[in-house]
């Protein structure tokens, strides 16, 4: 009797099948006009660049760039130059005469082939963010897959969490966006235990954090700083059980950091958050608040236009530092003056590459 | 005196008069006893304590008496008769066990000298004296008041219609099922009549003053249809009270299953003019207003949250509910705090005349109360539980989540009432607990604890006060258990302790005067995060603690100005204070007129200003009880409302089909609406994440019901609107641009259909419809890559709305027995809900995705999230005895 009650409200909750979500495919989406999207930047010292492109409709997958357009951008000097294009919706300057210079204000204006024309709130140049530390927090991160039956599966990952220090002399809130690359150093012994045995050395580049890691200052004793900046993981991902016959498990020599920080505007920095916080609320059941873009960027000759848009002007610092950890407890870093852009990957070179930081 | 056994009501007394002074009833109780040697009036306590019957006499009749039979295997009527012989004593059998003994020579003394406006013949037939022999002739008109009561469950019959046959006259019961007639001496018949019952016949000779209770019986006890209707037949009518709903403990227990069990605030969302968000949403929304815009008060202490299971279940157990009243559109001037509703639900305050148990169970849950008398029916006490066993289902589920989840819950409550020689005095304690747990990513605990003491005091026969204090705390503790480096508690609690006085002064011709004060201070513990481990990356912070005190005069008076006409005028002064802002004063008039057309419409219009300090800060477009709590400050100030509505009243067929329309246009200011992207978890600069903004709902409300017949029930339609606009300068502080933009609760048409078909006494089949424009959310339109992430382009602001809601339901409940005598009472419900299984939305969400081909190789894609995807059996059972 009793297994008879268990399997009648067992599948009774089958029957109802508690919740369940399904693709919902809206019907009457307006996605009828085109709504341009106007991506542009100048950072100090270099020149501007646009990107362009119409926005996707709901259904569609295959980005359409923009070509034909008029791109110029002015300061408040009287200055302008206009962009060329570059291809794949890229407008950018061949000329180096016309640079961000912090202090100057940057307007962007944009000409459509259909005639609309797009202009940007005037962005101030700021000075430069003083970043007082780039330095590293020994730690575990633990993350999660799922499985096929929903289970999921925590990984435990050992690795630097890597913070900043960002502060400045003024009574107003600055804003931050960061940006950050790095390059892994890994060695290891190919065919170990042998005559052939020889060291050889792997470098793989990628970004932490994402592009949307932006930031306000606080006031702290009559400053405005910002302390303990997030700025990303570097997994310590050497693992023993991949030593071979072949070669030994490799690991990571060190890390080296490309930290950038760019001082923005409060509208940039919005735009930017807008769309952080857009990120963050994925995947909610409970639906929260949306995150709408917002833009910086508005059409003058149809005011009810909607546009897609950002023009950031910005200061960039640069940090260069190499990271090194095999100890729970210990890490070794060492500031850097420069190291290259985009030295991409490579594997089983003999000999070290120029850019090469040694640890030991 | 007479001694009346099990009911201790008045000074009632019962003769007979019937053509054969001696003679024995038709009965099937058989009676045994040795009665040899023993007082005669033992042996009639013997016989009510062994068989279910009921003596009336006077005691001093049988002081010295002793009974000398024997008495073996005779009908109870045989039986009486024995025990009477050779006494100067005869007596009646009504309704099969209660025997009424009368003297022989006051009975006959009585026959033949009165006027006779009953439907029988005086010596034809049985009649139930009322009043003093002695007084007989002295009066010309006499007063018979009295309760009426569910003669199944001994509870007060509401709204109960007394009528006298053969003359146009009759009275209604009122809130306590007490009716008082003026009525000349005679013989009488009295029809008395309710919604669901039987119509059940007196025939009453009355002589002078005197007491009559009467009891009605159900027509069937179906449980599962709807029955909401007012104190009156004609209340929609005759009272100056518009857009108010009531439900009474008969009409609870006949709300729809839900998952196997009752639910009155889902019950009230059958009504016009009030909705809930979503499936099993928590709360209701009233006229177009959120659900912390509602008063939801439990014998005088607030609720601050309705719901277990994240509105799967209401936190009320409908079994302890007594009564419960919706004041949707004016509100009386002794409520305030909330702008939209007060929702008023009491349990019983009647004196049960044994202890009477009553439970159910279904699939989900179970539930027991016990009403127990404790001294004479001064002192008396109910408590009552219920408790869900899904966990154990959970655990034997195939899904991981499901198996991992968590969904439990109880609550607890008890009153003890005791009648002093003037007043009353009640206390009474709720509490309740959940533990709500999805897979291994949050899990909440929430409770809520209240307490009130309520003391009514008669001073004089016009001036009655009344005192309540009441204390209620809500918290809710959520765990973030996705990895052990985020673990995390955070705890939050709202705690609320409040008094109330008012007099009720009825000494002044054609005036009700209603005044008082009262006094509420308001704790709020917004957030206190502490990490869960030692591995927990979340620092332990603490929000800055609210405290405020909200305190208000009123008073209110009820002017009948003949003519048909009455008014109802009212002024509520609120005051505010909390550290941050100055003491505040806001008046709230309240104004009401009532005109009868005639004997079957009347024409009601209103006017209503209220004031609230206090909000609910949601962190979804769809409540949860996971919100938090905000009090007024110098920002967030308090949000106005102010109501008009009119409506007409026009009933049909004596009062048997109702039809009411209402009109109402309600503004509102500083309504709290959110940024894009709001951060509202342990956020303590809130105030940066609201925006201030105003509201207008307006719509018209048609009700068309049918309260008896085989079939009975009703057809609600709603046409409403609920729209929001900001007006702030700044980029953030604007939605779609400063224009009207519909809130989330704007669902323009509603419409219910409810109808219970009684096939017979003890079966009945209910069916349930509900459609409802689908609520509005706000979607992608468009997307675009920024540094290689899909960033989405949202429309305005609830620009779009998820599908129509619609479901049908329909259940059919049996019940066991229906004879009076039977104490076991039990009933079978059982139930489909969303017969044609359809998958309403209860939220639209979208997610990032890697593209594939089943996603069309989207990189997100919008989710629908139902509840009820299929049609869904239930059982439940409920019994009493």
């Amino acid at each position: 009797m009793k297994n008879n009650a268990t399997y009648i409200i067992g599948f009774a909750l089958l029957i109802m099948g508690w919740s369940c979500k399904e693709v919902y495919y809206p019907g009457d989406i307006k996605s009828s006009e085109r709504i341009p999207v106007i991506q542009g930047m100048i950072h100090n010292d270099e020149v501007p660049s646009v990107r362009l492109a119409w926005a996707l409709r709901y259904d569609d997958n295959l980005t359409e760039y923009i070509s034909g357009a008029e791109i110029r951008v002015t300061d408040d000097l009287g200055n302008s130059v206009t962009l060329e294009e570059a291809g794949s919706g890229l407008y950018t300057s061949f000329s180096s005469e016309f640079t961000g210079e912090p202090g100057r204000t940057y307007t962007l204006y944009v000409r459509l082939p259909d005639g609309n024309e797009y202009i940007s709130s005037p962005e101030l140049l700021p000075g430069y963010p003083v970043v007082d530390s780039l330095y590293a927090d020994p730690g575990t991160r633990e993350v999660l897959t799922y499985s096929g039956s929903n289970e999921p599966l925590s990984e435990f990952q050992e690795g630097l969490f890597i913070l900043a220090d960002l502060s400045e002399v003024a009574d107003s809130v600055k804003y931050y966006r960061f940006s950050t690359k790095f390059v892994k150093e890994i060695t290891y012994d190919l065919y170990p235990r042998t005559l052939m045995t020889k060291t050889v050395f792997e470098w793989k580049s990628g970004t932490i954090g994402n592009f949307y890691n932006v930031n306000q200052t606080v006031e702290y004793n009559d400053k405005q700083v910002l302390r303990e900046q997030p700025v990303g993981f570097l997994q310590y991902d050497y693992n023993p059980l991949l030593e071979t016959d072949i070669a030994t498990a490799p690991y990571p020599e060190g890390w080296v950091l490309t930290f950038k920080a760019y001082s923005i505007s409060a509208k940039v920095y919005g735009y930017y958050n807008s769309i952080a916080r857009q990120l963050g609320s994925n995947d909610q059941m409970f639906a929260p608040i949306p995150s709408q873009v917002e833009s910086t960027v508005e059409c003058i000759t149809d005011p009810e236009k909607e546009v897609i848009g950002v023009f950031e002007a910005s200061a960039k610092t640069t940090v260069y530092k190499a990271f090194a950890w095999k100890d729970p407890e210990v890490y070794k870093s060492r500031d850097l003056e420069s190291f290259p852009e985009d030295v991409g990957d490579g594997s089983t070179l003999p000999f070290p590459p120029e850019f090469w930081v040694p640890f030991n | 005196m007479f001694k009346m056994r099990l009911r201790l009501s008045v000074f009632l007394i019962l003769f007979l008069i019937f053509r054969q002074l001696a003679c024995s009833q038709d009965t099937d109780i058989v009676v045994n006893g040795n009665f040899r040697g023993i007082p005669l009036i033992s042996a009639f306590n013997y016989l009510e304590t062994n068989y279910p019957l009921r003596f009336y006499y006077k005691e001093e009749w049988f002081v010295n008496d002793t009974a000398k039979v024997n008495i073996e295997n005779q009908p109870i009527g045989e039986a009486t008769r024995i025990l009477l012989n050779g006494r100067p004593f005869t007596y009646r059998i009504i309704q099969g066990n209660q025997i009424v003994i009368l003297p022989r020579e006051e009975v006959a003394m009585l026959a033949g000298h009165i006027q006779n406006y009953s439907d029988n013949d005086v010596s034809d037939q049985a009649f139930i004296l009322v009043g003093n022999v002695e007084d007989f002739g002295k009066q010309k008109a006499v007063i018979l008041n009295g309760q009426i009561k569910d003669g199944k469950t001994g509870d007060p019959v509401i709204g109960a219609v007394i009528q006298v046959n053969n003359l146009q006259q009759g009275v209604v019961s009122n809130a306590e099922g007490r009716y008082k007639l003026t009525i000349a001496p005679g013989l009488y018949t009295l029809m008395v009549s309710s919604v669901g019952f039987e119509k059940n016949y007196y025939q009453v000779k009355i002589v002078g003053n005197g007491v009559l209770d009467m009891e009605l019986f159900d027509k069937s006890i179906a449980l599962d249809d709807i029955v909401i209707y007012g104190e009156r037949v004609d209340k929609n009518i005759s009272s100056h009270q518009m857009s108010l709903v009531e439900l009474d403990n008969r009409s609870i227990k006949q709300l729809p299953s839900v998952a196997g069990g009752k639910d009155i605030l889902k019950g009230l969302t059958t009504m016009p003019g009030v909705k809930s968000i979503g499936e099993f949403s928590s709360g209701i929304n009233v006229r177009g207003g959120g659900e912390d815009q509602n008063l939801y008060l439990f014998n005088g202490a607030p609720l601050f949250n309705t719901s277990h299971v994240f509105g799967l279940f209401s936190v009320i157990n409908p079994d302890v509910v007594d009564k419960l009243s919706l004041y949707k559109g004016h509100i009386p001037a002794l409520h305030g705090e909330r702008v939209s509703s007060v929702v008023d639900i009491r349990t019983s305050e009647s004196a049960p005349d044994r202890v009477r148990i009553k439970g159910g169970i279904g699939l989900y849950d179970g539930k027991l109360m016990a009403e127990v008398p404790l001294y004479k029916d001064k002192v008396f006490f109910d408590a009552g539980g219920r408790t869900s066993y899904s966990n154990w289902m959970l655990q034997r589920m195939k899904d991981y989540n499901l198996r991992n989840s968590l969904a439990t819950f109880y609550d607890l409550n008890g009153s003890l009432h005791a009648l002093l020689p003037k007043g009353r005095i009640s206390i009474s304690g709720y509490t309740s607990f959940d533990e709500f747990k999805f897979a291994s990513e949050v899990k909440y605990k929430y409770g809520s604890t209240l307490g009130s003491l309520n003391w009514s005091y008669p001073i004089s026969s016009n001036l009655g006060s009344y005192l309540s204090i009441s204390y209620s705390k809500y918290n809710v503790e959520k765990e973030d258990i996705s990895t052990h480096l985020m673990q995390s508690r955070t705890d939050s609690e709202i705690t609320y302790k409040g008094l109330k006085y008012r007099v009720k002064f009825g000494g002044i011709n054609r005036h009700t005067l209603d005044a008082g004060f009262s006094l509420v201070k308001y704790d709020i513990m917004p957030g206190k995060q502490e990490p869960l481990n030692d591995y927990s990356m979340v620092l332990s912070s603490q929000l800055e603690s609210e405290e405020a005190y909200e305190g208000a005069v009123f008073i209110n008076d009820e002017y009948n100005l003949g003519l048909n006409l009455t008014f109802n005028t009212g002024i509520r002064v609120s005051g505010y204070s909390n550290p941050e802002t100055p003491k505040e004063f806001r008046f709230e008039p309240r104004l009401s007129a009532k005109f009868r057309l005639n004997d079957f419409s009347s024409v009601k219009v209103s006017y209503n200003r209220n004031f609230q300090y206090l909000s609910m800060i949601s962190y979804s477009s769809v409540s949860t009880p996971a919100d938090i709590w905000k009090l007024s400050d110098s920002y967030i100030r308090p949000l106005e409302a102010n109501q008009f509505a009119l409506g007409y009243y026009r009933n049909f067929l004596n009062n048997s089909i109702e039809t009411s329309v209402e009109i109402y246009y309600k503004g509102l200011n500083h309504v709290i609406e959110y940024k894009d992207g709001a951060n509202l978890e342990m956020n303590p600069d809130l105030r940066n994440e609201l925006i201030d903004a105003s509201g207008r709902n307006y719509g018209v409300e048609f009700l068309l019901k049918k309260n008896s017949g085989k079939v009975d029930g009703w057809i609600s339609y709603t046409y409403s609107r609920s729209l929001r606009r900001t007006s702030g300068m700044q980029a953030g502080e604007m939605i779609n641009g400063n224009n009207w933009f519909p809130s989330s609760y704007d669902r323009p048409h509603d419409v219910t259909v409810v109808s219970n078909l009684h096939l017979n006494k003890r079966l009945q089949l209910s069916a349930n419809f509900t459609y409802a424009s689908g609520r509005p959310i706000t979607l992608p339109e468009y997307k675009y890559f920024a540094d290689d992430e899909v960033v989405v382009y949202f429309s305005d602001r609830n620009e779009y709305r998820i599908p129509p809601y619609h479901r049908l339901d329909i259940t059919l409940s049996f019940d066991e027995s229906l004879r009076i005598k039977k104490k076991w009472k039990g009933r079978w419900s059982f139930s489909i809900l969303n017969v044609y299984g359809r998958r309403n939305a209860y939220t639209v969400y979208y997610k990032k995705e890697d593209p594939s081909e089943l996603n069309d190789y989207n990189r997100f894609s919008l989710y629908k999230l139902y509840l009820i995807g299929r049609p869904l059996p239930t059982v439940s059972y409920l019994f009493m005895f």
